[in-house]
């Protein structure tokens, strides 16, 4: 009985550590080698963000030039040993555009598609769900 | 199974888990030796947070190759920078926009698989990389094999721009945005005059759109470039960029905004853009694009 125990905590611990809970290079790895055959990679970026006591939700920003005609791909992987799950929101000047966060349904997804029809520098937020700590890579990608 | 076989192999497997949970005491790349600041001289005035939200993807060069690729337009090796002797350019400013200009040929000559020609750039790339202190952020050996390869196309894509990356991040992390801008305006530059160069041999609307596009970076361009004016590199990027600009002020772009809601296909979310963009510019435009975008190249590459 203890025995079938220790084997089933043996096994889903090694279950766990493969997907890689750390917010390191190796994060960045995994996700970077989620780009599909489909897409060519552009770029990565990182957030690690602390839990705040106020109300505004930390949010890491970068700037992305996107292009008309090309459709980018936008993927966030969240370091599981950190409550956070990342949300990525691309903004066009003050408008959001596209965001991983599906209002209707409240569904984080794990990246979303942007057919861009405007060339334009947008701004890309992450932040994480409810504002927790958390460590994501976003890598954008440019579909074939 | 043995009740001891059975213990130790449990044993080794908890000790193995254990040491995948045991942090490494941050990323990998927080093990390279750090090299000795390059000194900035010169007042900052746009602060230093705003420099470091300037756009960061500079694979650029990529769409713009995979556009031409994907409608048929040869390759040409006239389009790629040619050095005299590489050993000349010391500087770390004229180091850094040259290593944006290489930058943006490898990431033509990568999507149109010309290994052998990638082979004398990776060489000069690492030079200048090494020349500003990123050098080891390039991975010459791996992305050597790779070339020599040529089966595989993506990794060496993904590598060669993430290498890139990597060198920008560390310098604009480093307070080493000068060096990080002139590398962007390398980029920048490099791609603008591949699209005008290949526009004489084969215009079409679609190309057009694409040069009178590069204004949106331009303009912040301009105003970065106008931060480090007090900069060997920078001064003369001043006045080149002014003529530059007042030729870009009347090609026009327009933009109509609608909002666009996101389906869910397959399991992945994807928004078709409703707003759009229109870019007007005319051949004479494009043909002093082309002749200052010219000349600024041939100075950069010389080191004046």
């Amino acid at each position: 009985m203890y025995k079938k125990i220790f084997t089933i905590i043996i096994l889903i611990s090694l279950a766990k550590s493969f997907a890689f809970s750390q917010c390191n290079q190796k994060l960045v790895t995994y996700c970077t080698s989620k780009v599909k055959e489909d897409a060519t990679f552009i770029r990565e970026y990182r957030a690690r963000l602390t839990e705040k006591s106020t109300a505004e939700i930390p949010v890491a920003r970068y700037s992305v030039l996107l292009t008309k005609g090309n459709t980018y791909r936008f993927n966030i992987c969240s370091a599981l040993d950190y409550e956070g799950e990342g949300v990525i929101q691309l903004f066009d000047e003050d408008q959001l555009v596209a965001s991983t966060f599906h209002t209707e349904s409240k569904t984080n997804f794990e990246g979303f598609e942007f057919s861009c029809n405007k060339t334009a520098i947008y701004k890309m937020y992450i932040s994480f769900l409810e504002g927790k700590e958390g460590c994501a890579v976003t890598v954008l990608s440019l579909v074939k | 199974m043995n009740p001891k076989i059975y213990s130790a192999v449990s044993l080794v497997l908890l000790l193995f888990i254990l040491g995948s949970f045991t942090s490494c005491g941050g990323d990998d790349s927080s093990k390279l030796n750090v090299p000795d600041e390059i000194e900035i001289n010169g007042t900052q005035k746009i602060h230093s947070e705003t420099m470091k939200q300037l756009v960061s993807n500079t694979s650029t060069p990529i769409e713009l190759s995979s556009m031409l690729k994907n409608d048929n337009i040869p390759f040409s090796k006239d389009y790629i920078a040619t050095y005299g002797n590489i050993d000349e350019i010391i500087s770390p400013n004229y180091s850094a926009i040259n290593l944006g200009i290489l930058g943006a040929d490898l990431g033509y000559l990568n999507l149109y698989n010309k290994t052998s020609s990638v082979m004398t750039h990776l060489s000069d790339i690492k030079q200048l990389a090494d020349n500003i202190n990123v050098g080891h952020f390039f991975d010459f050996d791996r992305i050597s094999k790779l070339a020599k390869g040529s089966e595989n196309l993506d990794s060496l894509i993904y590598l060669s721009v993430s290498n890139f990356n990597d060198m920008d991040d560390y310098l604009r992390d480093n307070n080493k945005t000068n060096l990080s801008s002139l590398m962007i305006t390398g980029v920048w530059i490099e791609s603008t005059y591949l699209i005008t160069e290949v526009y004489k041999n084969y215009p079409s609307d679609k190309l057009a759109e694409k040069i009178g596009e590069q204004k949106i970076l331009l303009n912040d361009l301009v105003l970065v470039i106008y931060n480090y004016k007090d900069q060997s590199v920078f001064k003369e990027l001043v006045e080149d960029f002014k003529k530059l600009k007042e030729i870009y002020e009347n090609v026009e772009i327009t933009e109509t905004y609608e909002n666009s809601e996101p389906v869910i296909v397959d399991g992945m979310m994807k928004v078709v853009q409703k707003s759009k963009s229109s870019v007007k510019i005319n051949k004479r435009q494009i043909n002093e694009i082309n002749s200052e975008i010219h000349n600024i190249r041939e100075k950069l590459i010389k080191g004046i």
